[in-house]
Order: C-alpha cells, then sequence, then structure tokens
C-alpha cells in the first residue's frame, strides 16, 4: 500500500473514528485501526465488535493495500504533524510515514487479524434524513437515558418508526423523553413499522461524529443498524430487549398547568438547589397568590432558601417535590423562551412540554412527600 | 436428549478447534458460541453466535475447520449455516468507580415512573445487592462464602447452606447473590430463586395438572439454584423427594445450589436423613445477631440512605434497645423517625423506650407455665417430676435452668412465682439460672439453637 493523503483529511477521519476503538483485552488488534484502500477511496476503520466506524477519505493512490497500527501512536504523530502532505505506505506489516522533513515506522498487524465488518443485509430499504434534524432528535431525549447494569434494554434508545412518523425515546426509568419526527422530514421505503432499541453509545459517536450538513441514510436489519453518510458509516448491533410500555405514564391532562420563563425557571432552580442535599430535592409551591411561583429547598444542617417566580397559571394549588437535576435536564433539551409545567397532584408524574414544539415532551416522577 | 448431544458435539468440535487457533482469537470469536439445531434430513447444522462481529469471522476463517472437524465425528454432516443469536451483549460503557452519578439507596425515595420488576426469568428482586449488605462478624463467614461461590460458580462451596434467626438478612444475602452472579457473568448463567413456597406450589400444580414434567425441567436446567427456607420443606414427602432428586441432578452436574434456612440442618425437624446429610456435604455458614456495632453501621446506613435527619445517640439507643432482629432494627427506626417529623422535637429516651416496646411486642398467646414446663420436658425427654424434684444430675439441671429463663422471657412471671412452681426453690436460683442462659445464648450456638426450637414448639402447641 502507497498513498498520499492531506493533512487535514487525515485528521478528520481520524477524529471520526477514534470513538470505535474497543477496549477487549482478549484482542489486541481492537486498539489497532485499520486503513485500507477501495475503490480509489481510503477507508479507516476502527471496531469494538460492538460498533464499528468507518471512514472514507480521499486521496492519491498508488498502490493498493491495507495494513493495520495502534490507534494511539498513530493519531499521536499525525496530530503533531504540520506539513500538508503525508505520504502513508507499508513495509511488511508496518506503516511507514512520511513527510518532507520527517519518517517514522509504526509496527503494525496482519490485517487479515483485523476483525471483519459486518455487512447489512437489506441495503435497500432505508430512512433518509437530515443529518441535523436527527441529531437535534437525539439531543432532545438522550439527557433522559443512563447507563444501567440491571435494565440493559434501557441502555438506548427507542427508535419506533411508524410510517408517518419517527418516534423516539429515552428513559432511565426516573424520567422519560420522547420527540417525534414527522413524515414530512424524512423519506423513507420501509413498508411497515418496526421498533428497535439504539445503544447509548452509537448515539454518542452519532452526536460526535456525524456532521450537521447533509443526509443520513439509516439502515435497519434485524440485529443491526447502519448509519451512513457520504464520508462516515457507523455500524452498530441493537439491544436485544423490550422497551418498556410507557404509554400508561404519560399524563394526558393535568390539573395544574402553568407556562414560565425558562432560563429564569433553570437560574431559580440551580440557586435554590444549593440547600438541596445529596438527592437534589427542591420543593416548588403554587399557593394562594397564583401569580407566583414559589421555589425551595432547606436542609436542617445547612439552612434554607426561598425564590419567588412570576407564573401564568390554571387550575388547582400545589406542593410538589422533584429532583432539581432531573427538571434542569428537561429545560436543558428545550430551545424555546418559555416552557410549559404540566402537574397532577404532589404523586402523580409530572410533564414539561414546549409551547412551540408539540412532537417533544419530557416526563418526570415527584420525589414522594 | 437431543440438546444433550448438539452440546457434546459441539464441545468436541470447540475442542479441536482450541488448539488449532490462538487463544485471544478463541475466546474472543467462539466461546459464547453454541450449536443450536441439526436437521437430520439435510445435514444441515446451524451454529450460534454472539454477535455479527463473530458471524462474519467464523463464517470467513472458521468455516473450514468447524465443517471438518464436524464431519470428523458426524459424518453425515454436510452444510454448516451461522446466525446471530439474541442473547444479552456485554456492556458498552463501562461506569467508573466512585463516579456513579447516583447510587440506588440515593433514588430510592425517587419515585420511579417505570417499577423496576422483579426479574420473571430469575424471580430476584433487583433492590438486594451485595453492595448494601453490611457485613459484620455476625456474618462474615456467611458473607466470604457467598463471594467465594460468586468467584467460582458451582465448584468451591457446593451446595452453600446459609442459617439464621428471622431478619437477619438471609434473604438479602441470597438475592444479592443471586443478582451479582447475574451481573458478574453477563447472563450467561442461568440463576433461579424460589422460596420454598414457590417451590412447593410448583410442585403441587405440576401434579395435579400431570405437568411434572414442565416442573422438571424448569428447576433442573438452571445453572444456579438458590432456595429461601429451605425448612419448610421438611415433612412434605413428595416434594422433599423431588427437591431430593433435582439436588442430585444438579450436584452431579456441578450446578451451584445455595439454600437458606432459619436453622442449621441438624436441627430441621422431620427431614430426611439422606437430605440432611447433602445439605450438610458442602459450605454451611451462620448468620448470627448482629454485634452492637453492626447494628449502629446498619441504622447509620439506613439513614444516610434516606437522608434523614436523626441524632447519633437516637440511633446508638436504637442500636441498644433492638437486639435480635434487623427487621425490627429498621421498623423502630422508620417509626423514630415518623414521631419526629411529626413531633418536630427530637426523640428523648422514655419515648423510645415505648416504640420499642411497640415493634418488639412479643407474640403473647395464652401460654401457660405448664406448657412450658411440658414442651421443654418432652424435648429433653425428662418428665416434668424431675424437673420439679431435688435432682442435681446435668441433663435435669439445664432444662430446669432453661425452663426458668422461658418462664421469665416469654411470661414475664416473678422470680418467686417461678422458684415455687418448679419445685418450691428459691427466687435467687431463678435468678442465678436466668442470667446464666441469657449469657451463654450469646456465646454458645447449640443452646441458642435449642432454645429457638423449644420456644417454636411452645408457640405451636399453644
Amino acid at each position: 500500500m502507497r498513498l498520499i493523503i492531506l493533512n487535514n483529511n487525515l485528521k478528520e477521519a481520524l477524529r471520526s473514528i477514534g470513538g470505535g476503538i474497543g477496549d477487549n483485552s482478549n484482542l489486541p488488534i481492537l486498539k489497532n485501526i485499520l486503513i485500507k484502500t477501495e475503490d480509489n477511496k481510503i477507508i479507516f476503520s476502527t471496531t469494538n465488535l460492538e460498533l464499528a466506524i468507518s471512514y472514507l477519505a480521499s486521496g492519491k493512490i498508488i498502490e493498493e493495500g491495507s495494513l493495520t497500527v495502534p490507534f494511539g501512536i498513530f493519531s499521536s504523530i499525525i496530530g503533531n504533524l504540520t506539513t500538508e502532505r503525508i505520504t502513508l505506505e507499508n513495509k511488511d506489516y508496518n506503516l511507514l510515514i512520511k513527510t518532507d522533513n520527517y519518517e517514522a515506522t509504526v509496527q503494525g498487524l496482519n490485517p487479515e487479524d483485523f476483525p471483519i465488518i459486518p455487512k447489512i443485509n437489506n441495503v435497500d430499504k432505508y430512512i433518509k434524513i437530515g443529518s441535523e434534524i436527527f441529531k437535534n432528535a437525539l439531543l432532545k431525549i438522550i439527557n433522559s437515558i443512563q447507563y444501567s447494569e440491571i435494565r440493559p434494554e434501557i441502555n438506548g434508545c427507542l427508535f419506533s418508526y411508524q410510517i408517518d412518523y419517527l418516534k423516539l425515546t429515552g428513559t432511565d426509568s426516573f424520567r422519560l423523553a420522547e420527540k417525534n419526527i414527522s413524515a414530512d422530514q424524512f423519506k423513507s421505503n420501509f413498508e411497515e413499522g418496526f421498533e428497535t432499541i439504539l445503544p447509548l453509545k452509537t448515539i454518542q459517536e452519532i452526536l460526535r461524529v456525524i456532521s450537521n450538513e447533509g443526509d443520513l441514510s439509516i439502515f435497519i436489519s434485524q440485529n443491526q443498524a447502519l448509519f451512513k453518510t457520504n464520508e462516515l458509516e457507523i455500524i452498530s448491533r441493537l439491544i436485544d430487549g423490550k422497551f418498556p410500555d410507557y404509554q400508561s405514564i404519560v399524563p394526558q391532562d393535568f390539573k395544574t398547568e402553568l407556562v414560565v420563563n425558562k432560563t429564569e425557571l433553570a437560574n431559580a432552580l440551580k440557586l435554590t438547589s444549593i440547600f438541596s442535599g445529596r438527592v437534589n430535592e427542591v420543593k416548588l409551591k403554587i399557593g394562594e397568590n397564583k401569580k407566583f411561583l414559589e421555589i425551595y429547598s432547606a436542609d436542617n444542617a445547612l439552612g434554607e432558601n426561598h425564590y419567588l417566580l412570576p407564573i401564568k397559571t390554571s387550575g388547582d394549588n400545589l406542593i410538589i417535590s422533584f429532583n432539581c437535576k432531573y427538571l434542569l435536564d428537561g429545560l436543558k433539551s428545550l430551545e424555546d423562551k418559555e416552557v410549559i409545567l404540566g402537574l397532577n397532584g404532589d404523586n402523580q408524574p409530572a410533564m414539561i412540554k414546549s409551547p412551540a414544539d408539540k412532537n417533544w415532551f419530557y416526563v418526570l416522577g415527584p420525589i414522594k412527600s | 436428549m437431543v440438546n444433550a448431544n448438539l452440546n457434546d458435539l459441539w464441545r468436541g468440535v470447540l475442542g479441536e478447534i482450541e488448539i488449532q487457533i490462538s487463544r485471544p482469537n478463541f475466546l474472543t470469536w467462539l466461546k459464547s458460541s453454541r450449536l443450536i439445531n441439526k436437521k437430520e434430513s439435510e445435514g444441515t447444522v446451524i451454529v450460534g453466535l454472539p454477535n455479527n462481529f463473530a458471524k462474519e469471522w467464523v463464517k470467513n476463517r472458521y468455516h473450514k475447520l468447524i465443517l471438518g472437524s464436524l464431519r470428523n465425528m458426524d459424518s453425515s454432516i454436510k452444510v454448516v449455516e451461522y446466525i446471530v443469536e439474541r442473547q444479552p451483549q456485554p456492556d458498552l460503557i463501562k461506569t467508573k468507580k466512585g463516579d456513579q452519578p447516583e447510587t440506588f439507596a440515593e433514588i430510592e425515595k425517587q419515585k420511579p415512573l417505570i417499577e423496576l420488576k422483579i426479574d420473571s426469568e430469575t424471580n430476584l428482586n433487583p433492590r438486594y445487592t451485595l453492595k448494601s449488605f453490611i457485613v459484620g462478624s455476625s456474618n462474615e463467614l456467611a458473607y466470604a462464602a457467598v463471594t467465594a461461590v460468586i468467584k467460582d460458580v458451582g465448584k468451591k462451596y457446593n451446595p452453600l447452606f446459609i442459617y439464621g434467626g428471622v431478619g437477619l438478612g438471609k434473604t438479602h444475602l441470597l438475592q444479592a447473590t443471586g443478582n451479582e452472579i447475574k451481573s458478574v457473568y453477563k447472563n450467561q448463567i442461568k440463576v433461579l430463586y424460589v422460596s420454598s413456597e414457590k417451590f412447593l406450589n410448583d410442585m403441587l400444580w405440576g401434579i395435579r395438572n400431570n405437568k411434572m414434567d414442565d416442573i422438571k425441567k424448569r428447576y433442573r436446567n438452571t445453572d444456579v439454584l438458590i432456595i429461601d427456607d429451605i425448612q419448610f420443606i421438611g415433612g412434605k414427602e413428595r416434594t422433599e423427594e423431588e427437591f431430593f432428586h433435582t439436588f442430585n441432578v444438579l450436584y452431579e452436574n456441578n450446578k451451584q445450589i445455595i439454600m437458606s434456612s432459619d436453622r442449621a440442618p441438624a436441627a430441621i425437624p422431620i427431614i430426611e436423613e439422606r437430605l440432611r446429610s447433602r445439605f450438610e456435604g458442602g459450605m454451611i455458614a451462620d448468620i448470627s445477631y448482629p454485634d452492637y456495632e453492626t447494628r449502629l453501621a446498619i441504622l447509620r446506613t439506613k439513614a444516610q440512605e434516606n437522608r434523614w435527619q436523626i441524632e447519633d445517640k437516637a440511633l446508638e439507643l436504637i442500636a441498644n434497645k433492638v437486639k435480635k432482629n434487623i427487621r425490627e432494627l429498621e421498623g423502630v427506626l422508620n417509626k423514630v423517625v415518623f414521631y419526629q417529623d411529626i413531633k418536630k422535637d427530637k426523640i428523648n429516651a422514655q419515648k423510645l423506650e415505648e416504640i420499642v416496646n411497640e415493634v418488639v411486642r412479643v407474640n403473647t398467646k395464652n401460654i401457660s407455665a405448664n406448657d412450658v414446663i411440658k414442651t421443654v420436658g418432652e424435648f429433653f425427654e425428662i418428665s416434668p417430676a424431675d424437673m420439679m424434684a431435688k435432682c442435681k444430675k446435668k441433663e435435669v439441671v439445664e432444662p430446669r435452668q432453661i425452663t426458668m429463663y422461658l418462664l421469665r422471657e416469654m411470661l414475664n412471671s416473678s422470680y418467686p412465682s417461678i422458684g415455687e412452681k418448679l419445685g418450691k426453690r428459691d427466687h435467687t436460683t431463678v435468678i442465678h439460672a436466668c442470667t446464666k442462659i441469657s449469657r451463654e445464648i450469646n456465646q454458645n450456638s447449640v443452646l441458642n439453637q435449642k432454645i429457638i426450637l423449644i420456644k417454636e414448639m411452645i408457640n405451636k402447641s399453644a
């Protein structure tokens, strides 16, 4: 193998695939990156046997071939190179890096030993969506997903395709966020609806490496998914399991509904939570004076504080406790100036909604009084 | 038995391949593989692999090897197919130690939107973890035993028998062991937790519906069988027999068996000798009453978990008052916290005493002094007359002292009246007996067992 590649192209390739490096002590080659040439493209790949990331870079290929070297050393060298053109070539299994005034040999392994990256079998069925739309939707639910050893089926996001909409849901069993993408925002030739669960790590990689420009094609087969743009391919396993049936806990109407400025509410929560201790408990109170929401927290050993926030509200008075972090996570997913908070007494799940985006909501449970 | 044949065949193939490829490769690609099916007519076998990477790799690199060794063992095989078997995958993201955003205890108070359910396959409740099990001198042997079992399932201590009184954490330890095994071995090991009542009910159901085979399969097809409160199967002959066979099958196949009981195997009444000897064949560990420090540690953790504001002094008082039951310990703590919340005031020693008495109230049925004397007599096989007599033989003295102790403890009789009932003895003799027994009870576990048993017999007979 022998090729010349531009510094920036190579750096971008390495940045994109770094997240796929494996940590499997049985198979040291997973710490390696595979470089190979195919159809006039240079392909850089990494895998941890759960997902594989491949980046297609352009460059001048002088001689076809493939090689694999440790990612760490390779990316440290490239990161510090400033010359514009870099030559990569193999000497047996080793990699030779050359610029005008620099030369390095990196010991590699037999590229035949690098895991074969699986292909997806039904490539003619796919969903095509603007990368930015898909990423924004994921950003609105990812806050609710938290890694749990006990329940693998919620270590990811529910990806539910129902022909006229695509629904993404994340939960850690204490809160839950759902985002719908309507059919006019994507193209698809799947004729039947389906549900599957994307692993959290895969979602994080999509958000990290896929750029906002251009379209993203999503291919799904029985136990793996492929996310493909012009340069990138992320192939990932899917989580085997049944996502919890959550429809029954999503409140449909509310005894109390209030509208409040998002930034002010977030500030008030951050401020009052100073006295809220380890479970982050803050109390929200709507009393006789319905023009204000009182937010307060107290700790026997530290002290207490109260905050009055102007709101618009209708419905019953109440006092309800939340984990402040969960409330803030819900607000973070929102871009609007104002938020709607829907409540049903101090023991029922509450909902955060956006006045502008009817396709998103965030449900969270109160702290038992 | 088709399954067993497939397993044997595949084990043979793996054995052959293992020496031909490198160890890392073998571990990565073939370790969790399985022969799923064999279609005799077409000579096709189907190999299940854990993920797509393994499937691609095995298909491309090891197909010839596999087909070759399969044909060596069974020449009728012509085609090998590979599929990805749906099974739980290892973790993707490792949570750093000490960086866990919320421990389970902290979010306890937060109402989950979707309840953590008891795992229907294993019957385990994820609430019980080893992390939340507080180890003290009273239970460190049992704890050490389960950690050894977790490390070396089925080999080291098999069967593991844990016994101890009511409310000392047997169920917690058993369930936590199951959960831990499940998480350490990433669901590769099948765990089944049942109470002996559930076992009994399953048997009854199986017998009634003629589905014994299903039940047998369910219990014998597991790698770790955990049975709680095994003493209840004593005297139920058919269940005992079935359990005996299940036990043997599992034991012979090196499957782990963990049992708990409220007393040592030797002390379980009406259990068949062959079963008893099997229980005693493995590791027996006891959980005894927690010492003061452990009790205090439990209370502290509990208070911290729930963020209860409670003075150390009060915790110390509770630990001092409630000695024999962790569940009661927690009950008292709950009540104290409740009292403080309502009254907005710190608790004092007197009120605490009241609460303790309320929670720890003994089940006072109508037990007469005669019941006690009679039962102790029956237990030690001596006549009430001997007990009243002036005899000072060792065989009579101990039962007599135990009777005095029980009369004092269970009936709250006065020392003189106890003396009166047992052959007109002086009240100082009675006081001596009571202090002696209550002291020895804490040091001598045989005596402790005896007394627990006698109490139970008395309660039953009344």
